[in-house]
């Protein structure tokens, strides 16, 4: 849910990284806090286990400073991607304005990705939120990889939407910045009512 | 048009900080916040430079989340009280119908009960504030997909 | 501590728990590990769901050990929450597990609060046990991870200004006289110079 705070002259918008288990959901945040220049960022929280597995959210605030006398804040959230974690997942999707689907593109990990995709418009629902309308970015994470899903077989079974979708490596940050940037334009997008 | 926004304006702020500046001086706690129900800073009172207000709305509405969760999955309704001891600090957690958490951090020099009694003095004060910044959210429960809808979509 | 690290020694894990819920009446009681996988469930099981109960707890410690590090606290070391009839204990077994206590009115929260620690200490010795044993290497939990340094005072407004864009529908009337943020006047364009 966006905030407009009129009164400190904010608007505050909440963006979730969604997908399946060691997709690169975490890794995403954590390249864009390495790489952003300092004055955008904020203070990093990953909430994750010893091994580095995320457990309930990681969170990193954005801020873009002024467009038009208002301070564009965003809030970027990832969820724990594994089954289990599901009503973390429903958690952190409360009063989101956009959410990146990062596929995991590995053949062996095809299958969850359609599951993940799934649980996220159910979850969404959950929040009244519409999968079909929300701001949706979707990228393919690890091309660098063997054995990887072609584009198109992605594209066909996984968007649904014809949404922006983007190659990536997120480890070596190919990709991130692209999809960071399409989410915020598409959620600035919306919040003007044409989306 | 927007679609379920919330809109703080200023005198609506000033008035939540008069609240949880009153609430301060009656209970001595060290920092009050009120965080909306999505993790959201609304507003805080001063405190020590280095605690970051945002960092600490967002883990309280997140372990306050979860808590409701649990709250759940044990069969209770809500445990609109959440309290933590901690050796120095204690933090007491109550929630403002069911837009928003009133977050107080305090040490063990004031007693629990007064906590208890002010916060849900103050929840009443601050919740008509937060129901009109969120009226905006009603407009969008419409047209959520169907079962069928979402089957239609994935259609693997 | 994983499922696979205790071993044969989970008979013995589960008997320390039976007797500590046979002394306080508690309804149940869950072991598991930092991330909220199940180590043990012990006690009524009945028609719990213990897996989502120990990946929120898990995400509930988390988030407290999160918030007692901003405050420049050791931790929170016991987590209590009272409902209407059942009440939940949290707390965590050095960095080897979380324990979740179940209990109603039945039972005396002074009582349960003693037994648990006793009972903590008892489950501490043999995960130090196992560990010895073993020669595991168990790594401090990266629950909280904070990145700084913290945000530096926002960028300065952009200085160009953008030009409105023809095919932007102009902006509805406000409602009630109140304010509107203006987002025809924000351009999307202008975050391209922030990446």
């Amino acid at each position: 849910m966006t905030m407009i705070n009129y009164a400190k002259k904010e608007i505050i918008c909440k963006v979730v990284y969604y997908g399946p288990g060691l997709c690169g959901k975490t890794t995403n945040l954590k390249f864009i806090y390495d790489n952003i220049m300092g004055q955008y960022k904020g203070k990093m929280i990953a909430l994750a286990t010893e091994s580095e597995r995320t457990l309930f959210f990681d969170f990193l605030p954005l801020d873009f400073g002024k467009i038009k006398n208002f301070n564009a804040k965003f809030q970027l959230y990832t969820v724990p991607g594994q089954a289990y974690y599901t009503n973390s997942r429903k958690l952190i999707l409360k009063g989101a304005d956009g959410v990146v689907f990062v596929a995991d593109s590995q053949t062996d990990r095809f299958e969850e990705n359609k599951e993940s995709l799934k649980d996220l418009a159910v979850n969404l629902r959950e929040q009244g939120l519409d999968i079909r309308k929300i701001p949706l970015v979707l990228q393919w994470n690890k091309r660098d990889l063997p054995n990887i899903v072609p584009i198109q077989t992605l594209e066909e079974t996984l968007n649904f939407r014809k949404v922006p979708t983007f190659e990536a490596v997120a480890a070596k940050g190919i990709g991130v910045f692209e999809t960071l940037k399409t989410i915020v334009k598409m959620v600035f997008v919306s919040l003007g009512g044409q989306g | 048009m927007f679609k379920g926004n919330k809109v703080l304006q200023p005198e609506d702020l000033d008035k939540i900080n008069d609240i949880i500046e009153k609430l301060k001086v009656q209970t001595k706690a060290l920092v009050i916040l009120v965080v909306d129900d999505t993790g959201q800073l609304i507003a805080n009172t001063e405190s020590d430079p280095s605690i970051d207000p945002i960092l600490l709305g967002t883990l309280t509405a997140g372990n306050f989340g979860a808590t409701n969760e649990l709250a759940k999955l044990i069969g209770e309704a809500d445990f609109t009280l959440v309290l933590h001891e901690g050796n120095k600090e204690n933090i007491h957690m109550l929630a403002i119908g069911e837009c928003g958490i009133l977050v107080v951090i305090f040490n063990n020099t004031t007693p629990i009960g007064l906590i208890r009694m002010y916060s849900q003095k103050t929840t009443k004060e601050l919740l008509p504030i937060l129901e009109k910044m969120q009226q905006e959210k009603e407009k969008k429960k419409t047209d959520l997909p169907s079962d069928e809808d979402l089957n239609n979509l994935f259609n693997w | 501590m994983k499922l696979s690290q205790i071993g044969g020694r989970i008979e013995e894990i589960n008997h320390k728990i039976n007797d500590f819920i046979a002394e306080v009446q508690a309804l149940c009681a869950i072991v598991c590990d930092m991330g909220g996988e199940i180590l043990t469930t012990q006690g009524d099981t009945g028609m719990l769901d213990f897996v989502n109960i120990a990946a929120m707890a898990a995400g509930s410690f988390a988030t407290t050990k999160g918030i007692a590090n901003l405050l420049g606290q050791k931790e929170f070391s016991l987590l209590f929450h009272q409902g209407t009839k059942n009440n939940i204990l949290i707390s965590n077994i050095e960095n080897f597990s979380i324990i979740i206590i179940v209990f109603d009115n039945n039972s005396i929260l002074g009582v349960v609060k003693q037994k648990t620690t006793e009972l903590k200490d008892q489950l501490k010795v043999v995960f130090e046990d196992i560990v010895k044993g073993q020669g595991i290497i168990i790594k401090k939990a990266k629950i909280f991870e904070e990145r700084g340094p913290a945000a530096q005072p926002a960028a300065e407004p952009a200085k160009k200004e953008p030009e409105k864009k023809p095919e932007e529908k102009p902006q509805e009337k406000p409602k009630d006289g109140k304010k509107k943020f203006d987002f025809d006047s924000l351009m999307v364009d202008d975050l391209d110079d922030l990446f």
